[in-house]
């Protein structure tokens, strides 16, 4: 492999920190870029530039250097000491070693020293990035600097693990997340069986998955979202009454509602750890009535029976002396009641019904028919109680019955379910620190494919999730992040990670992403397609009879994209 | 006045002296690249130091002349003058041309006695001074001090041209890795070069 522009020549570096390149005069590289070297085999091993460097050979031109100003000799001794006594190095990450057999394999050799260094060209990368003809491929974006290339990955990889977009706000989460949900749902289109489909269900706060995408970028306006792309593939439900172009209601009844669903919403609802257990205590006592009778002003004649079992209730009755009966303060109650009164004043939660079975069952068939669900919150997207509620309610009851039809299963694939990509947005608050091991997402995170059901994370706030969920999102969309942990949180235990920490830094504001993890066989920097009024529905997925490995062949962004 | 052609009067691989036959008002110039184009090779040299005087120093030169005559009107006045006078180069060798082959190193053998001594053409000097190589030999010289080594990329640039500019970089840079633990006189010969 021959490669491309001559950059530079191997001075120096390690396996596990980077590799030294001093650069040729007159040569640039920036973060991110992608560079090959030869290997003396036939091999080359390609890496990613995570640092330049102004380096001095002495110390003396830096201490005493050139003067200012524009006189010849001024002049003349700049040029003169630019890439003799000072000069540029690159850092470069190794991660690949490419041959042109194609058997690529992690670097686990360094070049001799002085071996030339060129920028990586299109044939290296194609032959990095290979998917095979027959995989479906999500067309990622064009690596930094090399507008002509389209990097894709292995879709089926991609969904066979957890996935994360994090980026901080405005930077383009949601439009990446479309297009990776449109690639899924056109897959699922081409599939020939229900079991062949990998689905999604997206809990969709702002309204931004369903029918149309509030478009933040150039120009604004609105974009076709899943439903409009692919009306018979995806079915829309809202917690609002009547939406247009939605497929059904999602109500939730008070008998409905399990201690195990109020566990996440501590730090929403203000519920105290000692009234959730206390909780547990009432629901155990007063059966699927349990929200409806703590409701209630005083307790009710049958709650009374049902706390105090053996006949021995006091005169005076109360929710205080009931509290102090199943053996908690009469504040955990209070605060119990309070948390509980906010959450049915909500116009989707109906007291005394049992709505929500019908609702699941609905949705769980829907998915394993192969078309995607997409909750849309309407108003109540900016309630995060809300959203924390529903999503985990509706997760939880489909992960159970994905869970069960797995174990039905018993290993005979054609009766395992289809594959469930649960999308959900301000993932730290369902799987934070101290909640990870309440919801069911941290449970599906941890478990990952075992039950044919992953997530797709979005979120802003990485550091603030769970760290043993994190290490188990497998690949990892990352767009500009500012704090200092939460780019930590991303790349810890990554080898090279000062490299990516800085790569990561420097993003560009919009529509840039640092890509890395399962299901790519090296960190990329792409600048995702931007999402044009025109952007066609499935345009996020390579055709299958594209090319010989499409990276090459497949038209550049801006050519589909305008 | 016709110049007179220099001949080597001493020798060695790593300098040569070349007198004039007479007193000469306009011998080559410091730093300027020469040539001796006698024996095996062609040797290419740098001139590091002129000296005019008298030809016996046993017998040194007296002040002479009217109050306002010149230094040319009073040698006019006295021709037998010149004959006692001489003017002296020395040149540090900075490379020779073999055939096809210009290496910017000492020559295997010094230039023979007597060999007349000759600017270099724009042709030689480009293939000796073109990378800058040959100042390696001229930082090592003893006799070279840091006016001679700026004097010789000045005069060796003026063969190059157009690329002048170019070519006194590339000296420049070359010096610059010869000098990079003394960035003081590489300053001190750029601001020369620059003059």
């Amino acid at each position: 492999m021959s490669g491309g522009q001559r950059i530079g020549i191997v001075v120096g570096g390690s396996l596990n920190k980077a590799l030294e390149v001093r650069l040729e005069p007159g040569a640039a590289a920036g973060l991110g870029q992608y560079v090959m070297t030869p290997l003396g085999d036939g091999a080359s091993l390609v890496g990613m530039v995570t640092d330049v460097l102004l380096k001095s050979a002495e110390s003396g031109p830096t201490a005493c250097p050139p003067p200012l100003g524009d006189g010849h000799a001024a002049e003349l001794l700049r040029a003169v000491l630019q890439d003799t006594a000072v000069y540029t190095q690159l850092e470069v990450n190794p991660y690949l070693e490419v041959r042109t057999s194609g058997e690529n394999s992690r670097a686990r050799r360094l070049p001799v020293h002085f071996a030339p260094v060129a920028l990586a060209d299109q044939a290296v990368l194609d032959s990095a990035f290979a998917v095979s003809d027959e995989a479906p491929a999500f067309r990622l974006g064009a690596p930094l600097g090399m507008d002509d290339v389209m990097v894709h990955v292995d879709l089926e990889r991609l969904c066979e693990r957890s996935a994360g977009i994090f980026g901080k706000s405005g930077t383009g989460k949601t439009v990446l997340a479309l297009q990776v949900l449109d690639a899924i749902v056109a897959n699922a289109t081409a599939a020939p069986t229900n079991r062949d489909r990998t689905v999604a269900l997206i809990f969709d706060m702002h309204n931004d998955y369903g029918w149309g995408l509030k478009f933040q970028g150039e120009g604004g306006g609105e974009r076709r979202s899943l439903k409009q792309r692919h009306p018979s593939q995806v079915a829309v439900y809202t917690l609002e009454d009547n939406v247009p172009h939605t497929d059904g209601r999602v109500l939730i009844g008070t008998r409905d509602i399990t201690t195990e669903d109020l566990g996440v919403l501590a730090g929403t609802a203000d519920f105290t750890r000692q009234a959730v257990e206390a909780a547990y205590e009432l629901e155990n006592r007063l059966g699927k009535d349990w929200v409806d009778e703590i409701m209630a002003d005083d307790p009710s004649p049958a709650a009374v029976r049902k706390i105090w079992r053996d006949g021995d209730e006091p005169d005076e009755i109360n929710w205080a002396r009931a509290a102090s009966k199943v053996g908690y303060a009469s504040g955990s109650v209070d605060n119990l009641r309070r948390g509980l009164r906010k959450i049915v004043r909500r116009d989707f939660v109906r007291p005394g019904h049992d709505q929500f079975s019908g609702i699941i069952n609905g949705i769980v068939q829907t998915l394993q028919g192969g078309k995607s669900v997409v909750i849309q919150f309407g108003r109540h997207g900016s309630d995060l109680t809300s959203y924390m509620l529903v999503a985990n309610m509706l997760s939880r009851r489909i992960w159970d019955s994905y869970r069960d039809v797995m174990e039905r299963a018993q290993g005979e694939a054609a009766k395992e379910p289809n594959r469930l990509v649960i999308v959900i947005e301000e993932a730290h608050k369902f799987v934070d620190k101290t909640l990870a091991g309440q919801t069911i997402f941290g449970q599906i995170a941890r478990e990952l494919r075992k039950y044919n059901v992953t997530l797709l994370i979005i979120d802003q706030r990485p550091s603030q999730i769970d760290t043993e969920v994190l290490s188990q999102v497998g690949t990892k969309f990352c767009l500009q992040l500012d704090s200092d942990a939460d780019i930590e949180a991303l790349v810890g235990g990554m080898p090279g990670r000062a490299g990516l920490r800085s790569v990561i830094a420097s993003l560009e504001s919009k529509r840039q992403a640092l890509v890395f993890g399962h299901a790519l066989p090296m960190p990329v920097v792409v600048q995702p397609p931007e999402l044009t009024a025109n952007f066609a529905p499935g345009a996020s997925l390579r055709a299958r009879l594209g090319g010989s490995n499409g990276a090459g062949k497949a038209p550049t962004p801006a050519g589909l994209f305008g | 006045m016709t110049s007179s052609t220099p001949r080597v009067t001493e020798a060695s691989v790593r300098s040569f002296v070349c007198a004039y036959e007479r007193y000469e008002e306009a011998p080559f110039a410091l730093g300027q690249l020469v040539a001796v184009r006698e024996g095996a090779a062609t040797i290419v040299g740098v001139v590091a130091e002129i000296e005019s005087g008298p030809d016996d120093p046993t017998r040194p030169l007296q002040p002479r002349g009217e109050p306002g005559q010149s230094g040319a009107e009073v040698m006019a006045g006295e021709p037998g003058l010149r004959e006692l006078l001489r003017t002296r180069v020395t040149v540090v060798s900075c490379g020779y041309i073999e055939g096809e082959a210009a290496r910017a190193a000492l020559p295997p053998t010094p230039p023979p006695l007597l060999g007349a001594v000759e600017a270099a053409t724009h042709a030689e000097t480009i293939r000796i001074a073109g990378e800058g190589a040959f100042l390696a030999l001229l930082v090592a010289s003893p006799l070279c001090d840091d006016a001679v080594i700026a004097a010789a990329i000045r005069a060796s640039s003026r063969s190059f041209d157009l690329r002048a500019g170019e070519y006194t970089v590339t000296a420049g840079k070359e010096l610059a890795r010869l000098l990079r633990a003394d960035p003081a006189r590489l300053t001190s010969i750029l601001r020369g070069v620059a003059l």
